[in-house]
C-alpha cells in the first residue's frame, strides 16, 4: 500500500477517534495560506481553530507561550528554530509559495517596476514573501518606491485599495480574489530563494491530533487543493 | 551595544515631528471649532460634536481603513493632494499628519469646548457693548483667558499623537524616516524578536507619556484659575 495513502487512512481513523473532542485544534497560519487552508479544512473531519498573522508575529507568540498545536509558517527558518529549541517536531514542507507582481494599471512584468511606481511588499524582515520581493527587485535591478505592510495580506490590501500602484503578493491571494490573469505576473522562481513553507507540530497535549492534520495536508486530496490554490 | 540604535532615533524624530506638526494644526483648527460647539444654538451642533468625538470610540484601524481609500490617488483626499502637490497622500508624512489631526481632534477640541462652556459671559457682553467685534473678542479676550486650557489641550493632543498606532499601521507603509513612528518600530522589533530594542522603545514611550502628563497636571495646578 502506498505510504502516503496509509498515512491518510490512519489519519482519518485518528481524526474520527478524536472527533467530538471538546477543544478544537489550534493552528497558527501564515497569512498567505489563509484561503488555501480554508479550502483544505473543509475536507478535514475535525474542528480547527485558525489564527492568522505574519510568520514572524506567530513565531514570537509561540515562543512567548501562546498555546498553539500546529504552526504553518511561510518559511523554513522559524519552524526549524522551534525544533532546535526543542519545542516542536516533524517539520515538513506543506507548500511552496509563488510570488506574483500584482498591478492596478499597465502590464505587469520587470519593465513595469520603474522608479516612479509605488509598490507594496510584506515586511522583508519578518515575512518570507517580503524577502523574496526584495531579492527579486535586486535581481531585476529595479528600484520602485517601496511601502511595507505587516504581511503579504496587508501588502496586497495597500495595492487593491488603490493607494499603492502594485504589490508583491502571493499567487494564492490573487487566485482567491479572482484577479484577472492580465493584472499579475508570476515571478520566475530563479529570481528569489524558494518560498518553502514549513509546518511543525508544537509540543503540547494535542500533538497527536496536530500530526493527523499535518498528515492530512500531505495527502493527495489536500495536495490537489493546495496546488489549485496557487502553490507548488 | 545599547539597544537604542539609529533606527529608533530616526523613528523618535519622525514621531516627535508628526506630533508637533499635528498639534500646531490642531491649535489653529480646534479653538474656533470648540468655541462654536460651546456657544452655538444650531441644530447642527450634536452631529458636528459627534463627528469630532468619533475617534474616541472608533477603533483607529477603522479610521485608517477609510483613510487609505480616501487617500488613494482615486480617492477624494488623494485626488486633492495629487492636484495641489502633484504627489499622492497615502504612505507619506503629510498623509500621517492628516490622519493624526482627525485622530487627535477630540483630545484638543473636547477640553477646550468644556472650558469655553463654563466661561463667564459678562466680560464678553461688556466687550460687545464697547463695540468689539466677534473675531477680536475671541482672539483678544477668549483665547488669552483660556491660556492654560489651550496649553493643556495642546499637550494632550501632542501626547496622544505620539501614542498613535492603528491609523499609522493602516496608512503609513512603514517607510524609515518618513512614516515609521516609534509605535510601529516597536511592533517590528517584537516581530523580529529584538526584545532589547522593543524594551527601549516601549520604555521611552512610557516614561515620556508619564512625564508629559505629570508636568502638565502640575503646571495646571500652579497658580489660580483659567
Amino acid at each position: 500500500m502506498d505510504r502516503r495513502f496509509a498515512w491518510t487512512l490512519s489519519g482519518i481513523a485518528v481524526a474520527a477517534a478524536s472527533f467530538g473532542a471538546a477543544e478544537p485544534l489550534r493552528v497558527a497560519v501564515a497569512s498567505n495560506f489563509q484561503s488555501a487552508l480554508g479550502a483544505v479544512e473543509r475536507g478535514f473531519s475535525g474542528e480547527v481553530q485558525t489564527s492568522y498573522g505574519s510568520s514572524g508575529l506567530l513565531y514570537a507568540q509561540i515562543v512567548q507561550g501562546r498555546p498553539f498545536d500546529l504552526f504553518l509558517s511561510a518559511d523554513a527558518a522559524r519552524p526549524q528554530a522551534l525544533v532546535d529549541a526543542g519545542r516542536a517536531k516533524s517539520p515538513v514542507t506543506y507548500a511552496t509559495g509563488r510570488l506574483v507582481l500584482f498591478v492596478n494599471d499597465g502590464t505587469p512584468g520587470p519593465a513595469w517596476l520603474s522608479a516612479d511606481k509605488r509598490i507594496a511588499l510584506a515586511n522583508p524582515e519578518t515575512a518570507p514573501y517580503g524577502r523574496a520581493a526584495v531579492q527579486t527587485l535586486a535581481r531585476l535591478d529595479a528600484s520602485p518606491k517601496q511601502v511595507t505592510g505587516l504581511n503579504v495580506a496587508q501588502a496586497f490590501h495597500f495595492a487593491s485599495s488603490g493607494a499603492a500602484d502594485g504589490a508583491f503578493a502571493a499567487l494564492a491571494q490573487v487566485i482567491s480574489q479572482d484577479v484577472p490573469a492580465e493584472r499579475y505576473w508570476i515571478v520566475p522562481e530563479d529570481l528569489h530563494t524558494p518560498i518553502e513553507q514549513v509546518a511543525v507540530v508544537l509540543d503540547g497535549p494535542n500533538e497527536a491530533r496536530a500530526q493527523v492534520f499535518l498528515d492530512y495536508l500531505g495527502s493527495a486530496a489536500a495536495r490537489t487543493i493546495i496546488r489549485q490554490a496557487g502553490y507548488r | 551595544m545599547t539597544p537604542i540604535d539609529a533606527d529608533i532615533v530616526q523613528a523618535a524624530v519622525v514621531t516627535g515631528l508628526l506630533a508637533l506638526v499635528t498639534t500646531l494644526f490642531l491649535l489653529v483648527l480646534s479653538p474656533p471649532l470648540a468655541w462654536w460647539i460651546a456657544r452655538t444654538a444650531s441644530r447642527w451642533r450634536p452631529p458636528v460634536e459627534a463627528l469630532v468625538a468619533l475617534p474616541l470610540v472608533l477603533p483607529p484601524t477603522v479610521i485608517g481603513f477609510y483613510l487609505l481609500l480616501a487617500m488613494a490617488p482615486s480617492g477624494p483626499l488623494g485626488a486633492i493632494a495629487q492636484a495641489v502637490t502633484g504627489a499622492p497622500l497615502a504612505f507619506t508624512f503629510a498623509g500621517l499628519v492628516v490622519g493624526s489631526i482627525i485622530y487627535s481632534l477630540p483630545f484638543v477640541t473636547g477640553p477646550l469646548a468644556s472650558a469655553f462652556r463654563t466661561m463667564d459671559t459678562h466680560l464678553l457682553e461688556a466687550a460687545s457693548g464697547l463695540g468689539v467685534g466677534p473675531a477680536p473678542r475671541f482672539l483678544r479676550l477668549v483665547l488669552p483667558m483660556h491660556r492654560k486650557a489651550l496649553v493643556a489641550a495642546g499637550v494632550l493632543g501632542f501626547a496622544h499623537t505620539v501614542g498613535e498606532f492603528g491609523i499609522v499601521l493602516m496608512i503609513g507603509g512603514n517607510i524609515p524616516g518618513e512614516t515609521r513612528v516609534l509605535s510601529i518600530a516597536l511592533f517590528d522589533r517584537v516581530e523580529m524578536l529584538d526584545y532589547a530594542g522593543a524594551h527601549a522603545i516601549a520604555g521611552l514611550l512610557l516614561v515620556f507619556s508619564l512625564a508629559v502628563l505629570t508636568f502638565t497636571y502640575r503646571w495646571l495646578r500652579r497658580g489660580g484659575p483659567a
